[in-house]
């Protein structure tokens, strides 16, 4: 039985990495700064390493949210989140970033819908 | 007491205020989840059998949670988990959020305590299993030491208010205060009756009328751009018998540092409890007249977790458990026993949501079980995906 599984794992998991390449613009964990504007790098730095605290960077970024006024509801929800550590000033990088990656996403799908 | 009824009124009419008042926009619905598989292998001998040390084999754990944000202060919270107890509602509650320093939740709350509660969730913790203070049923001998000091999750009835203050941009300051129906047994158990707590037969309702009070003040201060520390300090006590003579009161602290993506957590809970010791005949030792009617259950665990690269982490925990206080004469336990943990793992992003985790667990324990052994060492192989 546990043969089996590891087998199963070992075949599984190079299959599951050759398909999921990520879509341009992203890396497997997060987003490619490289993608982003320069004066949003550092904004894309405090994003990801506040929220990846609590959880993986892709619940937020493959969330399909794509509206300002809800993240900005959001954000402040995840920054009265108990030990946060989301300050004001975070809070501003943090939707500075996810505003620009919205922008993004938005394109991206006007583009995927042509 | 008048000047305690002119504040809630106070509180009460800010409240609607602050609900009338809440921007006006498109009611906003988040739909969150996660799903674990895990394989626990428990190495034994072909004569004896996994499933008398723990639940060995294939577990799953699966949660669907839906946030319908109604108004910026207002959101309903309903969260469906499935796990080894079958479909569980784990979260069902409205928030109301009248300040950044003034919440309340009513519903079926996860009541606030210890720091691991924060990301219980399998999608946000790099194991597979809990830390043993918080073991639902993961752990080795879990009948003998009836789990964890507070098992984890605990979803139960009640109302919490709660708060955050930030001084400056360099400190955090949260609390919450809650009253839930609390844990039960009957008159005569000598621990905590979890299954109680989740079976419908007892009904969703508190066994004997009197709330189960808590609550948890912790500070985050930031160190630096890339640092952070957290110390929090939890309690909660009340009574578990439906005749309300025995009690329960459980304590914790913890702290936590970040570094960059680096975390180093501890934690330390205590649980006593008081038992009914009218029938001595019961129990495996004396019962002294003083001091004979409780036990005290200690647990703590260290945990580092460092990114060794963007795909994967790894994670070093020692956790371990000592109890302290008579048993039922069939236990394995004695008047004092311990049990101790090394754990190390891996958590490996295959592709975006998708994690393998895998670790090795090596177990002491202080009494020899029927085969005389006092090690054990166990592999986790799951894997988990969120959304």
């Amino acid at each position: 039985m546990m043969r089996r599984l590891l087998s199963l794992l070992v075949v599984a998991a190079p299959l599951a990495a050759a398909c999921g390449s990520p879509p341009p613009g992203r890396t497997v964990a997060g987003v490619d700064p490289a993608s982003l504007p320069q004066d949003t790098r550092a904004d894309y730095a405090i994003f990801a390493r506040r929220c990846s605290k609590c959880h993986a960077l892709s619940r937020p970024l493959d969330s399909g949210i794509t509206s300002d006024a809800y993240w900005a509801l959001y954000v402040a929800k995840m920054q009265h989140l108990p030990g946060s550590g989301i300050s004001d000033d975070d809070a501003a990088a943090v939707l500075r970033f996810l505003r620009v990656y919205s922008a993004q996403e938005r394109e991206r799908q006007r583009e995927a819908e042509k | 007491m008048k000047g305690l009824s002119l504040l809630f009124t106070v509180v009460f009419f800010a409240a609607i205020f602050a609900l009338m008042t809440g921007t006006a926009h498109a009611v906003e619905r988040t739909f969150t989840g996660s799903a674990q598989f895990d394989y626990h292998i428990v190495p034994s001998p072909s004569d004896a059998n996994g499933r008398a040390l723990s639940f060995d084999g294939f577990t799953t754990e699966a949660s669907l949670k839906l946030v319908v944000d109604l108004t910026d202060h207002l959101s309903a919270n309903v969260k469906v988990c499935y796990g080894c107890h079958g479909f569980e509602t784990d979260m069902a509650y409205m928030d109301f959020r009248v300040a950044d320093e003034l919440a309340f939740r009513a519903g079926r709350i996860n009541a606030s305590f210890g720091a691991f509660n924060l990301r219980h969730d399998p999608g946000n913790h790099r194991l597979s299993d809990k830390p043993l203070p918080y073991d639902m049923g993961r752990m080795l001998r879990l009948r003998d030491w009836n789990m964890g000091v507070l098992p984890s999750p605990f979803p139960d009835n009640g109302f919490e208010v709660s708060g955050t203050h930030w001084f400056g941009g360099t400190a955090q300051l949260d609390y919450a205060a809650y009253g839930i129906s609390g844990f039960k047994a009957p008159r005569d158990g000598v621990d905590l009756d979890f299954v109680q707590s989740r079976s419908g037969s007892a009904y969703y309702v508190d066994n004997n009328n009197r709330p189960t009070v808590g609550g948890r003040i912790s500070l985050t201060a930031k160190l630096s751009e890339l640092t952070d520390l957290t110390v929090g300090s939890s309690v909660m006590g009340g009574t578990f018998d439906p005749a309300n003579d025995h009690s329960y009161v459980i304590a914790g602290a913890d702290a936590s540092l970040r570094i960059d993506r680096t975390s180093l957590r501890a934690e330390y809970l205590v649980r006593r409890q008081s038992f009914d010791v009218s029938d001595p005949s019961r129990f495996k030792f004396d019962t002294p007249a003083t001091h004979g009617n409780f036990f005290a259950k200690h647990g703590a665990y260290l945990e580092l977790e460092h990114p060794l690269s963007e795909r994967v982490d790894g994670i070093v925990r020692v956790d371990g458990m000592f109890r302290e206080g008579n048993v039922l004469a069939a236990s394995m336990l004695s008047r004092k026993s311990a049990v101790g943990r090394f754990t190390l793992g891996t958590s490996i992003l295959v592709v975006r949501s998708l994690r393998i985790k895998s670790s090795t667990e090596l177990w002491g324990f202080s009494d020899e079980d029927a085969r005389g052994h006092v090690r054990e060492v166990t592999f986790h192989l799951g894997a988990v995906v969120t959304f």
